[in-house]
């Protein structure tokens, strides 16, 4: 067994035990459930402890034989994720603030630059698309986005 | 029946304005439904004010609204062949065999063969909404909450041919998408049920935001991954049309499909998405002899097509004859009618035969309007996956950005998809399937909903669910959907080894 297919099993294994513990909580969650009353003999209960009786089963048979899965990614890769990943958040926690073709002209710039868009291309395709999608919603469709200090 | 309604309604389909009416529909709607998570409904809700305000009659504004809704079950297999991202929610099935096909190369061949079993979909259902509508209407009314229970246990029956050679990767990502429907306000008993205090998770996931953070989001970071390892290559585009031969051989496989999806779209309440989702595992069942579905099969793509389209057909029934809506969609369009102060339900065909007959006629000028348009609008849709991936793949991000923003207003929903989407990468990473998820959610919510109801219904007693002829029907329907495949493998096995 090759370096890549026993890092995709371990990846499987961890993943298996997060199941486990999420059809724990699942059914933790469930017995939390409060309600007056039910117009149905099962209640709002029954379906949720019957998943997580399920996903446990699974979980436990995927602990056992986790299967083939590819590779994880090499630094650089989580590197990209990881700046993908902040880069989104932020720019569209701050699009009620900065607007919807400020927010997302950043955002689709750096992501180009991510797919090795030069500079000042990737400002170009980023403002240009953002720009774009903004007329179109807003003024062809009559979307609601969040306007900034500048008004779009 | 007599079908003078339909010789009156080709004379109000084919006037001159009517046509237009028709033809910007089909743009409009093609349009729409490329656009991930811009449903028909949104379209038809932004066009239904302007239609009545400009003083449109009530059969030009129901033959443009209802051009719109099929031309977007038309345009939502474009951007879920070309990028894996569903442009509806009919659209996820084609994703499964409609992206490998782009992605070898084939993506001229594969939007063609949706294009054209959508056509044959269409037009099927439309030829059965001519001469059986009322007979439908009948059936659907027979649908209680056991019978739909059934249907649904049937439906998850079909999903064992998604079974691979990893079956728990498939029953985790059912059992997965089933949980995320319990999240939300119970709609039985009114109990908050994993919402932890937040009121963007009292009407639960919204499928939307689901399917786009399944595919899109999860999308994007694989490429991204791919291209840190300078392992992404740029898509190769053949061009090719299919052969004659290709197109006959899907035939058969629209034909049953079309079925399942028209009744399917005729039960209020469950869609395109069902239909399409059903369809696809059905032949799947039939015809997966070698493994090719999943890996680029022209049926799989024909498959689901021909049902969302049948089914968005079949969704008209309930609404025209009973005056029940058989999707979110002719809920608007029921709207509409009564907007112009017209009463649906049976009396509708005799009382209002330039309307009926109108639509109906519509629909097949629409399905060939529609083929004609798409077939060589081909060749421009193909042309996007030239562009280079810093264009692309932004441009992605930021229309599902935009289809969950403008849905729910909220960044709340972004941020949800994007937890979904990061989830979604992780799952694919580990060999998961998207579809198996996508369709537990679908069926979940339908599953548990009438199965209570069902048992309110009967004071608890579970014989409810095996009491009339449809549940009778319903259940051999999927034992036998199960247990055939196997027994015809068995014979073949047992068949093969003398000859051995």
């Amino acid at each position: 067994m090759n370096h890549h297919a026993v890092a995709g099993q371990t990846g499987g294994r961890i993943m298996a035990v997060a199941l486990i513990v999420a059809a724990i909580a699942l059914a933790i969650a469930t017995s939390q459930i409060s309600y007056a009353f039910s117009s149905d003999p099962l209640g709002p209960r029954f379906f949720p402890y019957a998943l997580a009786l399920a996903l446990g089963l699974c979980a436990i048979w995927y602990l056992v034989s986790p299967g083939a899965a590819d590779a994880p990614p090499d630094r650089i890769g989580v590197l990209n994720l990881v700046g993908a990943a902040v880069l989104s958040v932020v720019t569209v926690g701050l699009m009620p603030y900065l607007g919807f073709l400020i927010s997302m002209g950043v955002l689709a710039s750096g992501l180009a630059w991510l797919f090795n868009g030069t500079p000042p291309l990737a400002l170009l395709s980023g403002f240009g698309q953002s720009a774009l999608w903004w007329f179109v919603f807003e003024k062809l469709l009559g979307s609601n986005l969040p306007r900034g200090p500048l008004g779009f | 029946m007599s079908l003078d309604y339909l010789w009156h309604g080709f004379g109000v389909a084919l006037l001159p304005q009517n046509l237009m009416y028709g033809l910007i529909g089909c743009f409009l709607g093609t349009m729409i439904g490329c656009l991930p998570a811009i449903g028909p409904i949104n379209g038809i809700a932004l066009l239904l004010p302007i239609a009545y305000t400009a003083g449109l009659p009530p059969e030009s504004t129901l033959i443009l609204l209802a051009s719109v809704y099929y031309g977007a079950e038309y345009g939502g297999r474009i951007s879920s062949i070309l990028l894996n991202v569903p442009g509806d929610a009919g659209a996820v099935m084609t994703t499964i065999d409609g992206n490998p096909m782009a992605r070898a190369g084939k993506a001229t061949e594969a939007l063609v063969i949706s294009g054209v079993s959508s056509f044959y979909g269409g037009m099927i259902a439309v030829v059965l909404i001519t001469f059986l509508a009322p007979v439908f209407g009948l059936i659907a009314i027979k649908f209680g909450p056991a019978e739909y229970f059934v249907l649904m246990v049937f439906a998850f029956a079909t999903l064992s041919s998604m079974v691979g050679h990893e079956p728990v990767k498939t029953l985790l990502g059912c059992i997965f998408g089933l949980t995320l429907t319990t999240i939300g306000i119970d709609a039985t008993s009114g109990a908050y049920r994993f919402t932890f205090g937040s009121p963007e998770l009292h009407d639960g996931i919204e499928f939307i935001v689901l399917v786009i953070g399944l595919f899109s989001i999860s999308e994007v970071l694989l490429l991204l991954e791919q291209h840190a390892a300078g392992v992404l290559r740029p898509l190769k585009v053949t061009g090719s049309y299919p052969t004659w031969a290709m197109l006959r051989s899907i035939w058969w496989t629209a034909v049953r499909s079309t079925g399942i999806g028209f009744v399917v779209g005729v039960l209020p309440g469950t869609g395109a998405s069902v239909a399409s989702a059903v369809a696809y595992t059905t032949e799947k069942r039939i015809n997966d002899r070698t493994g090719t579905f999943g890996k680029g099969d022209i049926r799989g793509v024909a498959a689901p097509e021909a049902a969302n389209n049948a089914a968005a057909t079949g969704a008209f029934v309930p609404m025209l004859t009973l005056g029940v809506p058989g999707s979110g969609t002719t809920a608007v369009m029921l709207g509409a009618l009564m907007l112009y102060n017209i009463q649906p339900g049976p009396q509708l065909f005799t009382e209002q035969p330039a309307l009926v007959g109108g639509l109906v006629a519509s629909m097949y000028v629409g399905n060939i309007l529609l083929l004609v348009m798409n077939l060589p609008l081909v060749r421009v849709f193909v042309s996007a996956l030239l562009l280079p991936n810093w264009i692309l793949i932004p441009g992605i991000m930021l229309l599902s950005i935009l289809g969950v923003y403008t849905a729910y207003s909220s960044v709340m929903s972004v941020f949800i998809m994007f937890g979904i989407g990061a989830v979604g990468y992780l799952l694919r990473k580990l060999g998961f399937d998207m579809a198996p998820i996508v369709l537990g959610f679908v069926l979940g919510k339908v599953m548990e909903t009438n199965l209570r109801n069902a048992l309110a219904i009967s004071g608890g007693e579970i014989g409810i669910l095996f009491e009339s002829p449809l549940t009778k029907l319903l259940w051999a329907m999927a034992i036998a959907i199960v247990l055939v495949p196997w027994f015809i493998s068995r014979r073949r096995a047992k068949q093969a080894q003398p000859a051995a």
